[in-house]
């Protein structure tokens, strides 16, 4: 059964990983150590939170910022749990460990795994947050190390939203989760500044997207 | 506002987030408005995020106009549109963008 766990997840190990460093990395290059490392990957275990956490720590954000942000970046995972509701019914004492190890990639496995063999399911959870823990701690650790010149090694994460991105865009036709989710972001952008656009302009695309439900929803469902 | 004290505001409004659901709908119906936003909040919180990433990078070398940056986006796009292989599209993307940023953009 690892074998095959691994098989499923090979995919994820690598970008975990590679992401992963990217992370460590550059947690080491604002002065935090592999124990920053690790407690970040272990207890928030969410990658673009974990980035965006980075500009919070750079500019020292309050509190209340930090609370409404992270809400419009990772409230997405509340609507992933959905989802899972079945899928977790029987699992009894590991099951606060199979929610918190809800991410875009772990979701994306387990609604597409048939079985409901549990061993499995909480295996496919657990690898990929091993995958994760071990990129974080790692780069942290050789960020030090390795004494090559890595200016520019931060792109492998927008790299990465621009792949997941592009293959979203291409999955349906109705684009305007995309659309009112752009339109808003400029627009707030240009009203609160780069750094604090994301949660007013979520909850305003929200609002667009029930507006425009009967339009959106005949391509999603 | 003390480090430690961001790194466990989002590990804990996080862990909500995550938890709420299966608190919420335990033993009920989930209504169809939310099943909706689940399906659609996925596309539009990529899209933020993609923008969030740019403004990043962009000030960053703003030496250059975001030249680099254009110039490995393009190729992002490109590469991911043609192989679809996520692995391929953001290393060779990255290594690129190091390559444009230590030897050519300086």
């Amino acid at each position: 059964m690892i074998k095959d766990v691994i098989k499923r997840t090979f995919p994820i190990f690598i970008g975990y990983f590679v992401v992963g460093m990217t992370f460590g990395m550059l947690l080491e290059g604002l002065g935090y150590n592999f124990i920053w490392a690790l407690i970040c990957s272990f207890f928030i275990y969410a990658g673009s939170m974990q980035f965006v956490m980075l500009n919070l720590l750079e500019m020292k954000a309050g509190l209340l910022k930090t609370a409404f942000t992270t809400v419009a970046v990772n409230a997405r995972y509340g609507f992933y749990g959905i989802s899972l509701i079945d899928k977790f019914k029987n699992f009894k004492i590991i099951k606060p460990y199979m929610i918190h190890a809800i991410t875009d990639e772990t979701y994306s496995i387990l609604v597409t795994e048939k079985s409901n063999d549990n061993k499995k399911i909480f295996l496919i959870s657990l690898f990929d947050q091993l995958y994760w823990i071990s990129g974080c701690v790692i780069g942290n650790i050789l960020s030090n190390v390795l004494n090559f010149n890595k200016d520019g090694f931060e792109f492998s994460m927008t790299a990465m939203f621009v792949c997941t991105f592009i293959d979203q865009f291409r999955e349906k036709k109705n684009k305007f989760p995309q659309l009112f989710a752009g339109i808003c972001s400029i627009v707030f952008i240009i009203i609160f500044g780069s750094n604090d656009f994301i949660f007013p302009a979520l909850s305003l695309t929200i609002l667009l997207l029930f507006i425009y439900r009967k339009r959106v929803e005949g391509d999603f469902s | 506002m003390k480090p430690i004290y961001i790194v466990i505001t989002v590990a804990v409004v996080t862990f909500l987030l995550r938890v709420l659901p299966f608190i919420i709908f335990k033993n009920k119906e989930v209504p169809k408005s939310i099943k909706y936003l689940g399906e659609v909040l996925p596309y539009s919180v990529i899209t933020i995020l993609v923008i969030y990433m740019f403004k990043d990078v962009e000030l960053n070398k703003s030496g250059f106009y975001g030249i680099p940056e254009i110039i490995a986006v393009i190729y992002l796009f490109l590469i991911h549109y043609k192989f679809k292989n996520s692995i391929l599209s953001i290393l060779s993307s990255t290594f690129l963008y190091m390559i444009l940023v230590q030897f050519v953009f300086i």
